[in-house]
């Protein structure tokens, strides 16, 4: 039953992934052209040596002949090479895709643990110093620009920190420069870059919590529970908790696009070297096959967690399954 | 009572009878009033050139002659904002705007014609939907150079099709109500239906969407802004502090005034 229900969600995911291709191709073809990154500035080259190139590249095709020629490619796993250094463009994006899950993966899971307790602790304590305190706290995180809050815990906890001689965190990169398997530096290098990422998110996910949880606290099964004698604290963490808590997995799941955008955001800030760092460096050189590459990746890995919320809903909440 | 005022007067009534709302209605007024005399304060009151380089008195702290300081190149602060400030707020409006009218008109058509037209619609709101939009712009913005309006253009047409979904499903509620059917029942045309009889029913999800959109969209802008110019070289605290708290004063602004824009429109919240 599950099953059926996660490969026909999978189906549904095709056309999907498709649209998202050739949207990303028509505006990055429109807006660079048959750009060859380095070759119309090199003086040494003639003009025909250069249209040369780029009918080897195949970039003086028809649109819809590249689109196509790329999209075969795709589908032998072949996501073509950069046009700035020849390698593969899946090896460029497999090399630094492990520094963005890594980054997410702890701010999602940072957010949710504080989000949950602040949410219900807004809602079971309503109308308290405590509600308002987590009110206060996420009308203001959704306004916060996520890149001044790097900055501003850079200057803090980097610059100032080490002014002032006390022990600092530091200010960019994913680990020791002098010792890349050392594990205790990746986890202090992880924790700025994952505070700034993870605290938008906290703010519109407690706020969240605390609406459902409010939602929840008003249905006739709680007040049975209660009537019979459970105890508040039970009754939370049996009944009331898991119901509140299910629609913020499909929350999660839409906010996975905003998610990867700022992500890049704060990778740019901290010198975080993963797929968005990766980019930016590369749309300044006007690497169009890496870009569509790091588009359709990006893409594959917002369809994907659709999905899996999707599918991860309907075990938490059988009544999806229909 | 209540019936004897209509929907609109009485959300108006109820959005001025909120005290934040208003205070934060203001506060966007404010901005936005300083923001379109720019060139006037800046440049008539302050006598500040926000492009005029002055290298002999780069990084002063705030003072008489510039009363917020200067940035690296020795330019004016204040009027640096002023001027940021209408790029912010206009790319901001502008590109919500756009992706308001333009999802409407999608939504309100696909709602009410259905059949293939809304599918197909609704497939490519889908594939929008799913494509990371500040992702995508980085990419665009190094790729070519934007301006505000080009920027704007972008921006909503990554971003009109949350609203199309929002204004078709409110449209479905409505589409088989007995005053669309009697409406056409009379001979009026789809088009005449459509803005007359759903369009007004429908206003009220735009209106929220579109005053909760422009906060979103103006930390977009700033994100990408910050991207464009590079991880700033060291920078005196007060440059970080400055603009950054304008924008955090803005989107605040403008997310408290949508919250309660939000409560005051949305008939389900009576």
């Amino acid at each position: 039953m599950l099953l059926r229900y996660a490969a026909r969600r999978l189906l549904a995911a095709i056309p999907v992934l498709l649209g998202v291709t050739i949207i990303t191709f028509l505006i990055l073809r429109l807006t660079s052209g048959g750009f060859v990154p380095g070759l119309e500035l090199n003086p040494s080259l003639r003009t025909e040596d250069v249209d040369r190139i780029r009918h080897n590249l195949g970039l003086d095709a028809p649109l819809p002949l590249q689109y196509l020629t790329w999209l075969a490619g795709l589908l032998h796993g072949d996501f073509g090479r950069s046009l700035t250094d020849g390698q593969p463009v899946l090896d460029h994006i497999l090399e630094r895709l492990p520094n963005t899950v890594e980054l997410t993966l702890t701010a999602v899971v940072l957010a949710v643990l504080i989000a949950i307790p602040l949410g219900v602790a807004g809602a079971l304590r309503r109308g308290t110093i405590v509600d308002h305190l987590t009110t206060a706290l996420s009308v203001a995180g959704v306004a916060v620009p996520a890149f001044w809050l790097g900055l501003l815990l850079i200057l803090v906890f980097s610059v100032s920190f080490h002014a002032w001689g006390l022990p600092w965190l530091p200010s960019g990169g994913a680990f020791d420069p002098a010792d890349e398997g050392d594990v205790g530096a990746r986890l202090l290098h992880l924790v700025m870059p994952a505070t700034v990422l993870a605290f938008g998110y906290l703010a519109v996910w407690s706020r969240y919590t605390r609406s459902s949880m409010l939602e929840v606290l008003a249905q006739d099964y709680v007040r049975t529970a209660l009537a019979k004698g459970m105890s508040g604290r039970r009754m939370v963490a049996v009944h009331a908790l898991r119901n509140a808590v299910a629609p913020l997995i499909t929350l999660i799941g839409l906010e996975l696009p905003t998610l990867v955008g700022g992500a890049a955001v704060v990778e740019i800030v901290f010198g975080w070297p993963g797929i968005g760092q990766l980019a930016l460096e590369r749309a300044l050189d006007h690497d169009y096959t890496t870009l569509m590459g790091l588009a359709t990746f990006t893409g594959i890995a917002v369809v994907a967690g659709n999905l899996v919320a999707d599918v991860l809903y309907a075990v938490v909440d059988p009544r999806i399954r229909l | 009572m209540r019936a004897s005022r209509g929907y609109w007067e009485e959300s108006w009534r109820r959005l001025l009878r909120n005290r934040a709302g208003v205070a934060s209605g203001a506060l966007v007024l404010l901005l936005g009033a300083a923001a379109l005399a720019a060139p006037v304060i800046a440049g008539l009151v302050l006598r500040q050139d926000p492009l005029s380089q002055d290298l002999h008195a780069t990084f002063q702290g705030p003072g008489p002659s510039h009363l917020l300081g200067t940035d690296n190149l020795g330019r004016d602060v204040l009027a640096r904002l002023l001027y940021g400030g209408r790029v912010s707020l206009g790319v901001g409006f502008l590109s919500v705007a756009l992706a308001t009218t333009v999802g409407g008109v999608v939504g309100v058509a696909a709602g009410y014609y259905g059949g293939t037209a809304d599918d197909v619609l609704m497939r490519l709101v889908d594939v929008l939907l799913a494509i990371p939009g500040l992702y995508l712009l980085i990419l665009v913005g190094a790729v070519v150079t934007v301006n505000a309006v080009t920027l704007s253009c972008l921006i909503a047409f990554i971003g009109w099709g949350a609203l199309a979904r929002l204004a078709r499903a409110e449209v479905l509620s409505v589409r088989h109500r007995d005053f669309v059917l009697a409406a056409r029942s009379i001979g009026a045309s789809d088009l005449r239906v459509m803005l007359r009889h759903i369009v007004p029913n429908v206003l009220h999800v735009a209106i929220v969407a579109a005053s909760l959109g422009v906060g979103a969209v103006i930390l977009l802008e700033a994100a990408l802004d910050f991207i464009g110019l590079g991880v700033a070289a060291p920078t005196p605290t007060w440059l970080v502090v400055l603009p950054g708290s304008m924008i955090f004063l803005s989107v605040l602004a403008t997310n408290l005034f949508g919250n309660a824009v939000r409560d005051a429109f949305d008939p389900r919240l009576r």
